[in-house]
């Protein structure tokens, strides 16, 4: 299932934030937990997660850093800072919230985990 | 960051050229462009890391390469985060610079817009200024063809004549003349001797080498060949007092007479008349007389002893034979122009057109041509002399006649035009005047003589002696800025930077800095011009300062000197004020100092009235008045001489056998008639620190 882009949009830094709160992950390998964790559900185009990585960094939600690999490759880390943890649990909050609403609308089938 | 460029090599073509065209797109620091790259080559080699053969991999990376969309989107998209993340620092600086940048294309156009401003030309200030000179009379009663005329006859001075009268004025020809006057004197004998032994040399001339010779010495420039390798090769000269010193020098050490020192070389570029053809003809034909020193020094002696032995200590001495020869026949040979001068004088006005010159580019009233001012001095100096050579000879009515048409003439330039036509007005009118004081000082002129000449000055005046006029000077300044301004409104009332380098120059006889030059100044010019005034800002402070001077013009110094006014001096002294108002810097005339000699002049007319008054009382009463207020009410004079310098009447003393009759002078200061000397010579019209201004005794002036 794929979701419109403009309600992805909304939910994308969310998503990264939440899961670079489990630690710190280069560009592929965060596009990759995304899939996972979303079940495949959730596909953050290409295109839009750098774009979104250097937006949460000049928000100062997250920080980069290079790092050489063990392969000898060059990656670029990023890590969610304090800031982005209270930003991430406000809009987690927010989401509750949200949920909440939605499910007295359709009835109790949505739930946030 | 270099070391974070990742290397793209095992990677399809299709990625490296999609990561290249979208890094060019990005438009951003190299160092963040190096880091998208890295981190995007990475990003795909973790991709296709997987692949088991080039085609899926090309395949996959096709794929990937879709997915990342269009590069020019994703490009504007990385660029605006990656500003984003930059420092607070980083975004000032930029948005600094940016703002820096974009007054700079602001002054750059502003700066062209500005450099290429041109005037609008209006007002015909010319025309203005011919209706205000011109008078309502009748062509015939107009002196100016008279005058056209009478300088178009005009004999100027040859170079001997002007050396004589250079004799009787004061200056260094003069002291040089009484030098060799006394070493002519203390060495008579010797030069006698000297003269019959050397004199054959110069009877061995031929007389067309005698003409030349006496041609050079007419000149002042004693020409004399210069040796090398025991034969002739150029010409050397040096000047006629030089060249005697040297000569008395060699006569009185009893040594052979050597070649003087070179003052110069012969050159086509001395005075026009000068023989130096004839001279170079004789080097080249070898031609050179023998014994040519001696014979020339033997020419040199004669004119010396000629010229100097007899010249009077006493300036006003009555003229030597030689020198009555000389100057008279200046005079002979001006008497068509004197008669045209003459006549010019009976005429009430004197009305000339002003009138751009057709070659001038510039049209403005600053550039037009004036009357030949220089002319017209001299044929007043012709005038005077006339007057000088009729009183030596006892012609005294004649003599007057000839101040009279000066002083006449004089004031036909006063009291209108421009500033330069009334100074010269009143310096004509000082000179005829002080040659009547001559006159009268002989005290030769019956009391019938003394009324004709009283009742003939008074009548050149009768509107009373004119006060300098500013309105010539300020239609002037007006058309200065109507030609060095733009238009006003907004924007506009500019001055134009193209005529900062004709006003720099202004007084230079030639353009100082070429086309070239002139572009190269254009920014500084273009700076100046911002700092200026604008037009209206300028007319205003003009027309406050013109207004002041008009002010100034009418005070008498004595007035000026009590008053609170403040003078053009320290006005120009105020902040900025050369900066910002340089045009009226450079054009505001010194009407202080204009006023002050129109008011001597003033002065000087109203006490040859008053002194012509007292030799007339003398006369008929065989005493000296007690008062001048005496001569007013007997009706000798009109009203009494008014001292500017005091505001009160000239001061006027009885003496033994005499009587005095001074101002009081620029101190402002009665110094009991006593003149000031400075270097051991009077200075006429006083200092600031002492002396009066004396009419009478007659101080006697140089001509």
């Amino acid at each position: 299932m794929k979701f419109e882009s403009q309600l992805l949009k909304g939910v994308a830094p969310v998503v990264v934030l939440e899961i670079l709160s489990g630690g710190e992950m280069y560009g592929y390998e965060l596009s990759q937990a995304i899939e996972q964790r979303s079940g495949e559900i959730l596909t953050l185009g290409k295109g839009t997660l750098y774009p979104l990585l250097y937006n949460l960094e000049a928000k100062k939600l997250v920080q980069g850093k290079w790092e050489t690999a063990e392969t000898g490759r060059k990656r670029r880390y990023y890590s969610i800072t304090s800031k982005g943890k209270d930003e991430l649990a406000k809009q987690k909050a927010q989401l509750k919230e949200l949920t909440a609403c939605l499910n007295l609308v359709f009835g109790g089938t949505i739930a946030l985990a | 960051m270099s070391d974070k460029k990742s290397d793209s090599k095992g990677l399809p073509e299709c990625v490296g050229q999609y990561v290249r065209q979208l890094l060019k797109k990005m438009r951003y620091r190299r160092k963040a462009r190096n880091e998208v790259e890295a981190e995007l080559t990475a990003h795909f080699e973790d991709e296709l890391k997987d692949c088991k053969s080039s085609e899926e991999k090309e395949q996959k990376a096709r794929q990937l390469v879709t997915e990342f969309g269009d590069f020019k989107l994703l490009g504007i998209l990385l660029r605006r985060a990656k500003k984003r993340c930059r420092p607070l620092w980083r975004t000032v600086a930029a948005r600094t610079f940016q703002t820096i940048g974009v007054l700079i294309v602001c002054l750059i156009i502003y700066t062209v817009w500005f450099s290429f401003g041109k005037p609008t030309i209006r007002v015909d200030y010319i025309r203005l200024l011919n209706q205000i000179n011109q008078p309502q009379i009748r062509d015939q009663d107009n002196a100016w063809p008279h005058y056209e005329k009478a300088i178009k006859l005009y004999v100027p001075q040859s170079a001997l004549v002007k050396q004589f009268i250079s004799y009787r004025r004061n200056g260094r020809e003069r002291e040089d003349a009484i030098r060799l006057k006394y070493l002519l004197r203390d060495n008579a004998g010797q030069i006698q001797s000297w003269l019959e032994q050397n004199q054959k040399y110069w009877d061995n001339l031929t007389s067309d080498q005698k003409a030349v010779l006496l041609k050079c010495l007419e000149y002042d420039w004693v020409p004399f060949p210069q040796t090398a390798y025991q034969s002739y090769n150029d010409w050397r000269t040096t000047t006629f007092v030089l060249m005697v010193e040297h000569i008395l020098r060699c006569i009185k050490e009893d040594a052979k007479l050597t070649t003087p020192r070179p003052f110069g070389v012969l050159s086509s570029s001395m005075n026009p008349g000068y023989p130096c053809d004839e001279l170079k003809r004789w080097l080249e034909n070898n031609m050179i007389p023998p014994n040519h020193l001696e014979a020339v020094s033997v020419a040199v002696l004669r004119e010396a002893i000629k010229r100097f032995k007899d010249l009077p200590e006493d300036i006003t001495a009555p003229l030597m034979d030689v020198e009555c020869e000389y100057i008279g026949r200046w005079i002979a040979q001006n008497e068509a122009a004197w008669l045209q001068f003459d006549a010019s004088s009976t005429k009430s006005y004197c009305y000339r057109p002003y009138a751009h010159d057709p070659n001038d580019r510039d049209k403005s009233l600053w550039s037009i041509p004036l009357p030949p001012l220089s002319s017209l001095r001299d044929l007043a100096r012709l005038g005077i002399w006339r007057s000088r050579i009729n009183r030596d000879k006892g012609h005294l009515q004649q003599s007057v006649v000839d101040c009279l048409a000066v002083a006449r003439s004089a004031s036909h330039w006063q009291g209108k035009g421009t500033l330069v036509e009334q100074l010269v007005g009143s310096a004509l009118s000082n000179l005829a005047h002080e040659e009547i004081l001559n006159i009268l000082a002989d005290r030769k002129l019956s009391a019938d003589e003394v009324r004709q000449l009283y009742e003939q000055l008074s009548e050149i005046y009768p509107g009373g002696y004119p006060s300098i006029n500013t309105e010539g000077e300020r239609l002037a300044f007006m058309d200065v800025v109507q030609c060095s301004f733009t238009d006003g409104g907004p924007g506009g009332g500019h001055l134009i930077p193209g005529i900062w380098d004709k006003y720099i120059d202004l007084g230079s006889p030639a353009p100082y800095v070429n086309e070239t030059e002139e572009r190269l100044f254009m920014p500084f010019y273009t700076a100046l011009s911002m700092a200026h005034a604008r037009r209206d800002a300028t007319v205003m402070k003009a027309n406050e300062i013109y207004g002041l001077q008009s002010r100034i013009a009418r005070m008498t110094p004595y007035q000026r000197h009590v008053s609170d006014l403040k003078t053009l001096d320290e006005i120009m002294q105020e902040p900025w004020f050369n900066y910002r108002f340089f045009l009226i810097g450079i054009f505001m005339p010194a009407t202080e100092r204009a006023s002050e000699i129109a008011y001597r002049g003033k002065m000087i007319h109203d006490s040859t009235l008053t002194i012509t008054a007292i030799l007339r009382w003398r006369q008929e009463k065989d005493q000296y008045p007690a008062a001048l207020d005496n001569l007013v009410s007997a009706g000798f004079l009109g009203e009494l001489p008014m001292d500017p310098y005091s505001d009160k009447s000239l001061v006027y003393k009885k003496t033994e056998n005499d009587f005095t009759l001074y101002s009081v002078g620029p101190n402002f200061a009665d110094d009991d008639g006593q003149v000031a000397i400075k270097h051991g010579n009077p200075v006429r019209w006083g200092t600031d620190e002492d002396g009066d201004i004396v009419f009478w005794p007659v101080t006697r002036n140089d001509y």
